[in-house]
């Protein structure tokens, strides 16, 4: 496919995520003033009544649904998520959520990845390797050990041995990498570590199934006959085309490791657009839910937007644009 | 003797230990192969024909393989070295030529890389002058444009240019002796003949040894010095390439002549196929082989195994049979069939 | 010629198999004890009571009282696993099957019909795998609301496009096979090949996923209950048990709150992986070596 028709699909996503997101929306039952104004206002008194029309206005429940709509994605698409509407929030913006929070979810997601690949190459290939030897039954048996603890059991598994057993890392909290890179790694231990185990045991499995079927190849035959050093063989030879679909998954998987970033941001406290979405849920502040959503998922479709691009450098038959043999 | 020997096999044992039972795959084969000679090892597929010269390499993985015997290789014992000791024969000494050119090949490597790598990780070569070499290398096997080649990848060649490579490859590094499994039965007929002639060009032009393995009497008949027909993981008739077209003494050797088809047949002439199926590896009849199979097989053949033996009037022709053919007993046998056709018996 | 490769024998796969019936005998145990819950406070030896505080004091360890301990304001943490389970055992079995007949029905349909159909639903399916999962079910939690049949109803839509899509590329698949486009060929009307020919052989790698859905199923519910959105407290769900031992197992170093939960989850995703594993190796001789 060409880049050109590879962008359309791209922009055609992203529309159909936002219409999405927004007919979300819809499902809410009851009066949507009423739920954002909570027990603050009296709508017997004139200033309660202006308040309900200040919020309709806001909410834009003055118009109708397609309008409703259009109003919404142009302000999105011009930086204009919503605001806060409850009484005590002090109407923050979206964006400034986002703007603070940003930075320390996408550090737990890259630093996540970075362990879990660095974690799953060499397991997923020693595996591989030694199939069928204890080595590879102690790999496979860890992996679904992994697969079969949700992501807040480890965390709190390893706050219990890390934070409070041995005392080495804090339970909660987060420090900006700004402040301090020191106490900001210590910080990130647990979460990343939680996020990573689990995503790595994913990789892992994966890579050792791709892994077997290509040390059966000939050209792995061809070049242990070379006199290549078996290592060499697995990191020069079999590991690239091993990883196509890990490259895939990988990208899957970021999806995943979305909803792990909200759960560990809650478990330990750390102040990022995760614990943010659940922070708004709970004080039903819909239009940053609906924002925060939006964002997030937009995200989501272009990291695999620009994992389908990497195949690309991994694979030269695509590059030429014919098909796999 | 005083001829220069290569590689000496004696007695090797190749057998897979399967749930199903040991696989005998290659059961006691002994030959010799002198310095810069061919030796054609033909058989049909199930014969043990690979898994010989995958076990003579020391190739063959995994933990259920069972080998045992003597391989030596310009005087050095083979037999009992570990994988890190065979390695440094691998590519240097002893190369190989696999069959299918289009899995052969890393698909993500440039052909370059795939060539020079022997050079760069066993010689110790620079990334600058392996690829020189390597360059040469895929002129010598007659890869037109060479250069521009060397960056290119290996779905960006056809078949026959992807096997020049494989061989520019499995000769890089000089081996002294040269395998190559079935190495045109993946290829265009068209193509076939060339990708032979090459191989037999470079052989004689390295004065390298080479074991060319083959299902096609036709293939060997005018590259090697000396065939090996193999059946049932046994070596049933060895001899000099023209004393075995001339004279051959297996009735088996003679089933796999008369399924090649010749240029003076009529079109459509059907050709004879070997009967039956080769025999189960786990249990092999208990006589001859190939008796079951063998249109002039007697009680002997059944019960009794035949030895290797050194034809009397041809020496340095070996043959497993109790009754060769051209023998009075095989004459016999002949008639016997030819009566019974005529009664409309067959 | 391929050197013989050791086979998986087939003597030892008709030996009783450990792998398959320990983690069925458990997935067993704990969908009849969540099953009979409501008549088990008056069976004599087993009394559950998952919401009665004054039954002991708080953070007990297992006794022959509290066979496992007591939690952070002394309730019975068995009798609260045990009622928890009504709930991985809603989302587990309701919403997976929800999700399958309706995603496998979408994706037979676009893939047996194709055209316009195919088009529309691989549209929304698409657009609905482009959200990350669980972000997808907080959003519709959080207009819908947040009680069991919400929860159970949020995890079956975004189930759905998952299921869609397996049952679309094998509903494709099938009906390119020969004894399919044979059966056209003499003349067999579309409804006959829909359900002699191309739902059977839908059904299999869809059940197969089901199992896998199951699980994770599970896990969303106990994640969602961990973040306090799943049903109203103080009803017992797996995921709020282990939430419920956090502050305890932080302050206090007190770890069986926490962990008892944790493990009989543990055992009951690994239970239902390890199910699935073995079925996919009987169905798939592929992966049999695996």
């Amino acid at each position: 496919m060409r880049i050109g028709t590879k962008l359309g699909i791209l922009a055609l996503t992203v529309f159909l995520v936002s219409l999405v997101t927004f007919m979300i929306s819809l499902l809410l039952p009851g009066d949507p003033v009423a739920i954002a104004l909570g027990t603050s206002y009296n709508p017997n008194t004139a200033s309660g009544r202006a308040q309900i029309t200040e919020v309709r206005k806001e909410l834009r429940l003055d118009r109708a649904v397609p309008m409703r709509y259009l109003l919404w994605a142009k302000g999105a698409a011009t930086g204009d998520l919503g605001r806060k509407v409850g009484s005590s929030s002090g109407g923050v913006k979206t964006t400034r959520i986002l703007k603070e929070r940003l930075p320390v979810t996408l550090e737990i997601m890259v630093l996540t990845q970075i362990v879990a690949i660095l974690l799953a190459i060499p397991l997923g290939m020693l595996s591989a390797y030694r199939k069928g030897k204890a080595t590879d039954n102690i790999i496979t048996g860890g992996s679904f050990a992994m697969l079969a603890l949700p992501n807040f059991a480890l965390g709190l598994v390893l706050v219990y041995i890390f934070s409070v057993k041995l005392k080495w890392l804090p339970s909660v909290g987060y420090t900006r990498l700004t402040e301090d890179l020191g106490k900001n790694l210590r910080s990130m231990v647990i979460p990343v570590l939680t996020l990573a185990l689990g995503l790595a045991a994913v990789y892992t499995r994966l890579l050792r199934s791709e892994m077997t079927a290509t040390l059966q190849e000939d050209f792995i035959q061809m070049a242990t006959a070379k006199g290549i050093k078996p290592w060499r063989v697995l990191f020069g030879h079999a590991l690239r085309p091993s990883s196509f679909s890990l490259l895939t998954v990988i990208g899957i998987n970021v999806g995943a490791l979305i909803g792990g970033a909200v759960i560990m941001e809650q478990l330990m406290s750390i102040n990022g657009v995760g614990s943010a979405l659940v922070e708004s849920i709970f004080q039903r502040e819909y239009q940053v839910v609906l924002g925060l959503v939006l964002v997030i998922t937009i995200f989501y479709v272009v990291a695999n937007f620009i994992v389908d691009l990497l195949y690309t450098v991994l694979d030269p038959r695509i590059r030429r644009g014919s098909t796999r043999a | 003797m005083s001829t220069d020997h290569l590689l000496v096999v004696e007695d090797l044992k190749t057998h897979f230990s399967t749930t199903a039972g040991v696989v005998r795959a290659v059961d006691g084969v002994s030959f010799t192969l002198e310095r810069g000679k061919a030796l054609g090892i033909v058989g049909e597929s199930g014969s043990g024909k690979s898994v010989l010269s995958r076990s003579i390499m020391g190739l063959l993985p995994g933990n259920n393989v069972m080998r045992s015997g003597s391989v030596k290789l310009d005087g050095h014992e083979l037999m009992g070295l570990s994988r890190s000791e065979m390695r440094s024969y691998w590519g240097q000494t002893m190369a190989m030529v696999f069959q299918d050119p289009m899995t052969s090949l890393n698909p993500v490597m440039k052909i370059g890389k795939q060539v020079g790598e022997g050079l760069r990780r066993t010689l110790g070569m620079s990334k600058q002058d392996s690829i020189e070499t390597a360059e040469r290398l895929l002129a010598d096997v007659g890869i037109p444009e060479p250069a521009r080649r060397l960056k290119e990848y290996p779905h960006q060649l056809s078949g026959g240019m992807r096997q020049r490579v494989t061989i520019a490859t499995a000769l890089s590094c000089g081996p002294s002796l040269l395998f190559a499994d079935e190495p045109t039965t993946a290829l265009d007929v068209t193509v076939q003949a060339q990708i032979l002639d090459l191989l037999a060009a470079q052989q004689h032009d390295r004065n390298m040894s080479m074991i060319l393995v083959t299902h096609d009497l036709g293939v060997v008949a005018g590259r090697t010095d000396e065939i090996a027909v193999m059946y049932a993981g046994q070596i049933v008739e060895r001899a000099p390439t023209a004393s075995l077209f001339a004279n051959m003494k297996m009735p088996y050797t003679e089933a796999l002549m008369k399924s090649i088809p010749k240029l003076t047949d009529k079109a459509h002439t059907r050709l004879d196929s070997v009967g039956g199926r080769p025999p189960n590896l786990i249990s092999p009849p208990a006589g001859c082989r190939f008796a079951p199979r063998c249109p002039y097989a007697s009680e002997r053949c059944l019960s009794e195994q035949p030895p290797l033996v050194e034809a009397v009037e041809t020496p340095g022709h070996y043959f497993r049979c109790w009754y060769p053919v051209g023998s009075q007993e095989y004459i016999q046998a002949v008639r016997r069939r030819e009566s019974l056709a005529a009664a409309g018996g067959i | 010629m391929a050197v013989p490769a050791p086979e998986a024998g087939g003597r030892a796969r008709r030996r009783f198999d450990l792998r398959l019936w320990l983690p069925t005998a458990w997935v067993a145990l704990v969908a009849i004890l969540a099953m009979t819950a409501p008549w088990l406070h008056s069976v004599p030896l087993i009394r559950l009571k998952p919401n009665a505080k004054t039954l002991g004091k708080a953070g007990q360890l297992p006794s022959m009282k509290f066979w496992l301990g007591t939690d952070q304001i002394g309730r019975d943490i068995f009798s609260r696993l045990v009622w928890g389970g009504r709930v991985a055992l809603a989302v587990g079995v309701v919403a997976v099957v929800v999700a399958m007949v309706v995603g496998g029905t979408l994706g037979l349909v676009a893939g047996f019909y194709r055209g316009k159909v195919e088009v529309v639903l691989n549209t929304i399916v698409n657009t609905l795998l482009a959200f990350p999962a669980l972000v997808l079910v907080l959003a519709i939690i959080t207009f819908l609301g947040h009680n069991l049949w919400n929860i159970v109803t949020a995890i079956a839509i975004v189930g759905i496009p998952a299921f869609a899509r397996i049952a679309y590329a094998n509903t494709l698949a099938v009906s390119q096979r020969e004894y399919v486009l044979a059966a056209r060929s003499l003349g067999a009307k579309n409804k006959r090949i829909l359900f002699r020919e191309v739902l059977p052989n839908v059904i299999l790698p869809l059940s197969a996923f089901a199992l896998v859905v199951t699980a994770v199923a599970i896990v969303a519910e106990a994640g969602l209950a961990f973040l306090g959105l799943s049903i109203e407290r103080p009803k017992p769900s797996w995921g709020s048990l282990i939430d419920d031992g956090r502050k305890l197992l932080v302050s206090k170093g007190v770890w069986h709150v926490s962990f008892i939960p944790i493990i009989c989850m543990f055992l009951t995703v690994l239970s239902i992986n390890l199910i699935g594993d073995r079925l996919r190796t009987l169905i798939d001789p592929r992966e049999a070596k695996v």
